[in-house]
């Protein structure tokens, strides 16, 4: 606990501050409570410690933020700050509750480093995956070329086989590139009803991917025309609809419906698959996740990223009596674009 | 010679198919368990290579399926993901890496079987 004046002078100082920054109590006394951050911000801390003097709350101090202090010694440690104003008579005085979280700090880094590590183990075994196979039969294919006497027939299976192929590892390329260098927002205003029938209307004509998908959309006629880019939504929608449609293996109902109010445009995909277990729910947009053999795992990573630049919501969940269910939110900017 | 191959990769199915006929082998191709012990009720295949990692039953459960249904039918498994040493205690007789060696697995469909496996 360090209790300071209107100016900033230290006033009083319990026994743990004391043992924290290695002062005495007679050393922190009338000293400036700067006297205890690092060199680097004390200019900028007057400035801050005047501006919350005009109107003292109690707050923490710095959110957000890594604060440290600065030991006797010159050596920083990791704090929070709590402040708050007491009143005594007609003075103002500062009591600042610090916290060494040094070894909070200390796991949280940890813990940040072996969640990156599992994510490049993620990345690493989805990318081996889904670069290993296809390269395997292209280079079956390939080889197969050799042989003179390939019958028509034997030739389609082969060259379905280094388009297909091939096709599967641009895709995986673009998924990787999109998702670790992902394009800048350009809102524009659009219609977002437009968009969700010009997709669903794109993957009908595909019976490759929707043969047997019996396609639903709802269009909300309130949700009239909203900020947001058009390209990237439509990237999200397809990466929802093409994950639908996944989940019931290319043959059952999936509905794609929008709604809108003051604020907020909505759109919902439900598919009539199996579902999602409570532990793909919480993993599901984590990147390089997958439940299925084939696929980086990316689709609903960037659909996330693309809703997040959006300051939207995307959350997953199964719709009752029907299969999973994935929401997004988007808000309408506070300001024209 | 008849082989039941079953792998959920269609690509790799469609290749593995066209070398095993080029060579002379007939070829059934399964692209799960279920149509694979489907195929197995119907008639009888001398050889079954089985990916490691398909479904509903992995590879490890529908050789033991297929070995209790065929006494005699010989096993081989395909993974990009099981070592020599997962398949001890199977009735596996041989694991192929991925990327395959088309050669080497033509190469020991041919050859007898081994004595371990002729019980």
């Amino acid at each position: 606990m360090i209790m300071s004046d209107e100016r900033g002078l230290i006033v009083l100082v319990n026994a743990q501050t004391e043992r924290l920054f290695g002062y005495s109590r007679q050393e922190l006394i009338g000293q400036p409570v700067e006297i205890l951050l690092p060199e680097s911000i004390r200019a900028r801390h007057i400035g801050y410690r005047e501006s919350f003097m005009t109107s003292p709350q109690t707050r923490s101090m710095g959110v957000g933020r890594d604060l440290f202090g600065m030991r006797k010694d010159g050596s920083l440690v990791a704090i929070d700050i709590g402040l708050n104003p007491i009143k005594t008579g007609a003075r103002t005085l500062i009591l600042a509750a610090v916290v060494d979280i040094s070894e909070r700090r200390e796991m949280q880094r940890k813990l940040a480093q072996s969640e990156t590590l599992a994510a490049v183990g993620a990345m690493a075994t989805v990318m081996a995956h889904e670069i290993r196979n296809p390269l395997g039969s292209i280079v079956m294919a390939a080889k197969s070329l050799i042989a003179q006497d390939l019958t028509p027939v034997e030739m389609k299976i082969v060259s379905d086989v280094l388009t297909k192929e091939s096709q599967r590892l641009n895709r995986t390329l673009q998924d990787f590139l999109q998702y670790t260098r992902p394009r800048e927002l350009k809102r524009e205003i659009s219609d977002v009803n437009r968009t969700v029938t010009e997709i669903v209307t794109t993957l009908k004509q595909d019976p490759a991917q929707a043969h047997d998908v019996n396609f639903r959309v709802c269009t909300d006629q309130n949700l009239g025309p909203f900020p947001h880019d058009a390209d990237q939504l439509r990237q999200v929608l397809w990466n929802l609809i093409l994950n639908a449609i996944q989940a019931i293996q290319g043959r059952g109902r999936i509905t794609i419906s929008t709604q809108a109010d003051a604020q907020q445009a909505h759109i919902t995909v439900v598919d009539s698959g199996p579902g999602l277990d409570a532990s793909s729910i919480r993993k599901i947009f984590d990147p390089f996740f997958t439940t299925k053999k084939t696929g980086t795992g990316l689709g609903l990573a960037i659909a996330r990223r693309i809703v997040s630049a959006h300051d939207g919501v995307i959350v997953a969940d199964n719709a009752p009596g029907e299969g999973a269910r994935f929401r997004v939110t988007l808000p309408r900017p506070p300001s024209p674009p | 010679m008849t082989v039941l191959v079953i792998d959920d990769d269609t690509s790799l199915l469609l290749m593995l198919s066209l070398y095993l006929k080029r060579a002379g082998l007939q070829a059934a191709i399964a692209s799960d368990s279920h149509q694979a012990l489907q195929l197995l009720a119907k008639r009888r295949f001398e050889w079954m290579i089985i990916d490691g990692e398909i479904f509903p039953l992995n590879g490890f459960e529908l050789a033991a399926k297929a070995r209790q249904h065929d006494p005699n039918i010989r096993i081989a498994m395909l993974s990009g993901i099981y070592k020599d040493s997962d398949i001890l205690g199977h009735p596996i007789e041989k694991l192929f890496q991925k990327p395959l060696d088309m050669n080497a697995l033509i190469g020991y469909l041919q050859m007898p079987p081994l004595p371990a496996f002729t019980s």
